[in-house]
């Protein structure tokens, strides 16, 4: 009796254990799983000091890089001295961040939306004069092999219609620290984005009726991105040039 | 920045120069060997029994010369001084006035602007036609079909019909783009080749810094925007339309003045300055664009059409 007791003991405690065993490992698992799923951190970028430097440098040159009046006025100022160095300030900066493509076009909405992120080394500077955002001067991380340091350089000048609402609509948002310019080129689209610990909302710049988007009202980002999914799905896939 | 030939002219002063350009151009006059200055030479000794040719030229090169050819070759290079003579002077002028020869153009020969009105893209990919519509603008070229004036300059819905043929009428739509006919993906080159006549362009790779002066500054050469096609990481190419330059940027850095084309809604993002290694290298270290291609030497139509068969940019996708 005893040895029949021995050696099913350990056998009935296997089978009577074996669905508690199974049920922590698979937990265990899906642990492991979530954890390779939980949202990735995107800590909005802030400028070094020699990113400012660069803006700077290229706030100075604004002036002599405007050829004349209508040059002026088409860069966002009302005229050539109003983009001289002494008349404008350097405003808050705005990190560009842009959008993973084909990361939104199979987007999935259980996907953490920071997942789709990605920094573009590039800070826009707005470029203030009496207060009022006119301008933007744009500063772009150069890579030097080799080297440890970070230099910058001012690469884009102008651009006031995207400036403007991006500046009007942050000051609506009330929190630049975290807030950043959202950018996604194959659908030629920037919105402002903001992420406050886990939340992440989109802010549109203008109103797009037929997607639900009015300028300044923040959305979700998961909600964004599932919108934008769909348009993305519909651009044409380019075909490659027939060869000479 | 990319040690590319083409940008390394920039760097040359001597490449820089109008002089250097206009000898470039005229070298097939010139011709690249020395043959003109041995005549320099049998003429002097000619005219004053002393020779002062260089050593180490042999003296199995001379020929003798008969009194016709002297004349001829005396003709020749008396041109050919003058020409040199002409390019130093106003190599000179340029310098010290400052831009004197291309005030008119809004042209020195360290900046240069045309003016040309921004024109923003009306539909989502319609870039290659608000490039192209920009140029036509420029060009002074007219929609022949316009009933209301017939000075009317093209709408980009028409524009987009005479480039891709749809099928049906993109400007009887509200939103064209959200009917895939009107949402085909194309190139600037589809308008400038379908329009009656058509109008010349020459297709080819980013422009050295001497070629952008030539291509905008009208008392350099070409005067003329040209247009030129980068391609986001993932994405679909963009088509920009540069209209100025200028070299004067923070420690010296060179700029091009470009239209984007970009808008928020229906407001134009405006008009924005680049620079110069972002358009020529394209990627702009860490960022997401590679340059495609450009098309330049863009002209009017003429009612001859003489131009050669248009070679497409390469392997590119459009």
């Amino acid at each position: 009796m005893q040895r029949i007791l021995r050696t099913i003991g350990p056998l009935a405690i296997f089978f009577t254990l074996y669905p508690y065993l199974t049920v922590s490992a698979l937990a265990e698992g899906t642990s492991e799983h979530n954890k390779l799923l939980s949202p990735p951190s995107f800590e909005v970028p802030q400028p070094p000091q020699n990113a400012t430097d660069s803006a700077r440098n290229g706030k100075q040159s604004f002036e002599q890089l405007t050829i004349n009046d209508k040059n002026a006025r088409e860069l966002g100022f009302d005229s050539k001295t109003d983009a001289a160095d002494g008349n404008t300030k350097l405003g808050i900066p705005l990190a560009l961040v842009f959008v993973n493509f084909e990361m939104l076009k199979n987007y999935d909405p259980s996907t953490p939306p920071q997942a789709l992120l990605t920094f573009a080394k590039r800070f826009i500077y707005p470029l203030v004069v009496s207060e009022k955002t006119k301008s933007s001067v744009t500063v772009l991380e150069l890579t030097s092999p080799g080297k440890n340091t970070q230099e910058w350089k001012p690469v884009v000048w102008g651009e006031p219609g995207l400036i403007r609402p991006l500046d009007q609509v942050r000051e609506l948002a009330g929190s630049p620290s975290t807030s950043f310019a959202l950018w996604i080129p194959q659908l030629s689209r920037y919105f402002l984005g903001n992420i406050n610990g886990e939340k992440f909302t989109i802010v549109p710049l203008y109103d797009e009726p037929a997607l639900g988007f009015s300028a300044g009202i923040p959305k979700p980002a998961t909600e964004v991105f599932r919108i934008l999914s769909a348009e993305a799905m519909t651009l044409p896939v380019p075909r490659r040039r027939q060869q000479p | 920045m990319k040690g590319t030939s083409g940008f390394q002219e920039v760097r040359s002063s001597t490449s820089r120069s109008p002089a250097y350009r206009l000898l470039q151009e005229q070298q097939h006059q010139f011709g690249t060997s020395s043959w003109h200055f041995l005549h320099t030479h049998d003429l002097i000794a000619r005219s004053t029994g002393i020779s002062t040719k260089h050593e180490t030229v042999p003296d199995t090169v001379f020929m003798p010369q008969t009194s016709a050819q002297s004349k001829k070759r005396f003709l020749t290079l008396f041109s050919c001084s003058y020409l040199l003579f002409f390019v130093v002077v106003a190599s000179v002028f340029t310098c010290i006035g400052g831009g004197v020869l291309f005030a008119a153009d809004d042209c020195t020969s360290t900046s240069g602007l045309l003016d040309i009105k921004p024109v923003p893209q009306l539909e989502d990919i319609w870039c290659f036609v608000a490039s192209a519509n920009a140029v036509i603008n420029h060009l002074g070229v007219s929609d022949p079909q316009s009933t209301s004036n017939p000075q009317a300059p093209y709408a980009q819905c028409r524009l987009y019909n005479i480039a891709k043929t749809p099928g049906i009428d993109c400007c009887s739509v509200t939103h064209p783009t959200g009917i895939a006919q009107c949402k085909q993906l194309g190139w600037p080159d589809d308008v400038f080749d379908n329009l009656t006549p058509k109008i010349s362009y020459t297709p080819g790779g980013a422009r050295s810094w001497d070629q952008v002066k030539a291509q905008i500054c009208p008392a350099v050469g070409h005067g003329q925007p040209f247009i030129y096609a980068a391609l986001p990481y993932q994405g679909i190419p963009h088509t920009y339309t540069a209209k100025g330059f200028n070299q004067n940027g923070p420690n010296g850095q060179h700029v091009l003045y470009v239209d984007s084309h970009g808008s928020l809604g229906s407001n134009p993002i405006g008009g924005s300055i680049v620079d110069y290694d972002c358009y020529y290298q394209g990627t702009c270290p860490n960022a997401f664009y590679s340059h495609v291609g450009d098309y330049y030497d863009i002209r009017p139509p003429v009612s001859i059409d003489t131009t050669p068969p248009a070679v497409p940019l390469g392997p590119f996708i459009r």
